[in-house]
């Protein structure tokens, strides 16, 4: 069973310059009781598809087209008070980037979450403190914390409190955007560790977006590789990370510097060149002027789409790695 | 080595003091400072690249700065191969800031949007007089792009900051420290504002250009990029170094208990390597005038009696690794 599908999504950013088209024609789909990691560089569209899951985009910025799914119900045709009523929150909740900056700093944190259940529930006020607790507790903060202002909590405790937020309606999905980012690794260890145990307990579905493969590759059960507004390869992690098909997925992972290698290295592995302008992206594969495999094909149109590999790994590539042609 | 180290630092220490605090600082009278360097030593080789690591508030970037004065400490010494460099006057300071170079996290914020490339990468050779004219300046600016692979040069001497990518303005970063040839570079988080896919470029570039320079303190949070750009790696926690050694020797002999926690904390980018939990509780205690114990008490999981009572001291213990802890005295 499939909890969030999307098929064919385009999202364009309409500016003075043009129309920025960072989403363009995604399939994303999160099945139910998994992790799934959306991984790419900044600018390649990903924390705007994680809003539009939420249909949370800033005011220039409008879905196009394309199909949302949830749990089986469209989505996508829901109007903004049915939507806000009954998905965003209470059903698909989500993390945002930078907890330091997302938590209100004139609210207490429990008065702070209890007004997010507040908005989806007639609880009386009683209750819904102590339900703020009860959640402060299951992110391992001491619920008597919760008197506090968000000043006072470290980095990795206001994470926690957003975590403990996204929780407050007892959400089906969390969408996770850069939930370590800016956190030291000890930190941004406990917090896997808790999302790792939270999803588990709760039998919560998440997507997980993030720069740093190195955290998609401890938490996630699939990853997708976004590439200037299309997702270019997608599989289950293990293997994705084993038989990295598409040459930016292998860019990726090879520039990824590791402790547990061996030998010292004299040389950094990286990618040439810069993503490309999602204003005036390249024709044809958008990553062929940076791709060692390109050809005269991957410079035409169309771009190419996604083909499967397996059951369960598809790349978007007409030279994917380890083909022999 | 048998060369004098680049750089010397004896006892060095950075207290910085807290003002204010109200009603109850006023009736105890207790003076608050942050501990941010406290009683570091340690060289610097000619040639060699060595890393500091620890996370943030730990007192790395305010070490990197005393380095090359551009603080001043509270106490302790800080030798440029033999000058003693607290001791120089303003001048004589002047003089030697051309050896001591530094490159800055943020290229969005260290370059000035006015001033183009040319300007920005020339700005170290005129205030320091070390060119005639303009042909001579172009001159060295094309040499200095050119190594850092912006080419060809002449299209981007002319342009501003906010016309290059992230990767293209650290690059212009690199190339402001390396063109007067210092002996000794603060390389401050210099990659870590950037995608992981450029920051490779950025990196074998400051290898390759090392001959421009001799040495380099390379500042991070990142173990990891640590391990392989770095000779010797020193663990930083509260103001003091826990544990040195040469990069292969901390990533697979770790013997503090903090550079093993931080390790285990690292990911890794292999869904089959995940890890158990860190062997590590609670979190890092405030810097403000911190108890004479080890640092790492409250929330080393090895703590024993003696930790709660000394500091323990930075001790070899064998072939230059050194650790400052009180169970890992051999």
């Amino acid at each position: 069973m499939n909890v969030l599908e999307a098929s064919d999504l385009k999202v364009y950013y309409h500016t003075a310059k043009g129309v920025v088209r960072a989403v363009d024609g995604v399939d994303f789909i999160v099945e139910e009781g998994t992790s799934v990691g959306l991984a790419g560089e900044s600018g390649c569209g990903k924390t705007t598809l994680g809003l539009s899951f939420l249909k949370l985009l800033p005011e220039n910025g409008a879905i196009e087209s394309g199909s949302l799914v949830f749990e089986g119900d469209d989505i996508y045709s829901l109007d903004e008070k049915t939507f806000r009523e009954n998905i965003r929150w209470s059903q698909i909740a989500m993390i945002f980037q930078g907890a330091m900056n997302a938590l209100n700093p004139v609210f207490k944190v429990e008065d702070q979450i209890s007004e997010a259940i507040k908005l989806h529930s007639n609880k009386k006020k009683k209750e819904r403190l102590q339900m703020a607790r009860d959640l402060l507790k299951k992110v391992d903060i001491d619920p008597t914390m919760g008197r506090h202002y968000p000043h006072e909590f470290s980095g990795g405790m206001r994470q926690r409190a957003m975590i403990a937020m996204a929780l407050a309606c007892d959400p089906k999905l969390i969408i996770a955007d850069e939930p370590t980012t800016a956190l030291d690794v000890i930190v941004q260890k406990q917090l896997m560790d808790l999302l790792r145990r939270l999803k588990a307990e709760m039998n919560l579905s998440l997507i997980v977006i993030s720069h740093d493969i190195s955290v998609l590759a401890e938490l996630c059960d699939y990853l997708n590789i976004m590439y200037a507004g299309r997702i270019v390869e997608w599989g289950e992690i293990e293997e994705i990370f084993e038989n990295p098909r598409h040459h930016y997925t292998h860019g990726l992972i090879s520039t990824f510097p590791t402790v547990e290698d061996e030998e010292k290295k004299s040389r950094f592995e990286f990618i040439p060149g810069a993503p490309p302008n999602l204003l005036d992206p390249p024709l044809g594969c958008r990553f062929h002027p940076r791709c060692p495999a390109a050809t005269e094909i991957c410079m035409q149109e169309p771009t190419p789409e996604m083909r499967r590999i397996s059951e369960k790994h598809y790349v978007a590539c007409h030279h994917p790695r380890g083909d022999l042609d | 080595m048998s060369q004098t180290p680049i750089i010397r630092v004896r006892n060095l220490r950075k207290l910085f003091p807290i003002r204010g605090g109200g009603l109850s600082s006023f009736l105890t009278k207790e003076e608050l400072f942050v501990h941010a360097v406290d009683d570091v030593s340690f060289d610097i080789n000619t040639d060699e690249v060595l890393g500091l690591v620890g996370e943030s508030g730990c007192g790395k970037t305010t070490l990197g700065r005393l380095l090359i004065r551009l603080l001043e400490p509270t106490s302790g010494e800080v030798y440029y191969r033999d000058t003693n460099i607290l001791s120089l006057s303003q001048s004589e300071m002047r003089e030697l800031r051309p050896k001591m170079q530094i490159i800055f996290q943020d290229p969005y914020e260290s370059l000035n949007p006015r001033m183009t490339v040319l300007d920005l990468v020339a700005e170290p050779l005129e205030v320091n007089d070390l060119i005639e004219n303009d042909a001579e300046k172009e001159e060295k600016v094309a040499e200095i792009l050119e190594q850092m692979r912006l080419t060809p040069p002449e299209e981007f001497m002319f342009r501003y900051p906010h016309e290059l990518s992230g990767g293209q303005r650290q690059r212009i970063a690199v190339a402001r420290a390396l063109i007067i040839h210092p002996d000794f570079v603060v390389a401050d988080e210099p990659v870590s504002m950037l995608d992981t896919s450029t920051r490779g470029e950025i990196l074998n570039l400051m290898i390759e250009l090392k001959a421009l320079t001799r040495s380099y303190l390379f500042i991070t949070h990142e173990l990891a990029v640590a391990r392989h750009f770095c000779d010797r790696i020193a663990i930083m926690y509260l103001g003091r170094i826990m544990e040195m050694g040469t990069s292969d020797e901390i990533v697979k002999n770790p013997s503090h208990p903090y550079t093993r926690a931080l390790l285990e904390a690292t990911p890794v980018p292999n869904p089959k390597s995940r890890k158990e939990k860190v062997n590590i509780k609670g979190e890092v205690i405030s810097p403000i005038n911190p108890p004479r114990r080890c640092r790492f008490y409250t929330r080393c999981l090895m703590a024993e009696e003696i930790c709660s009572r000394l500091e323990p001291e930075l001790v070899d213990i064998g072939g230059g690794h050194m650790v400052a802890c009180h169970l890992n005295q051999g």
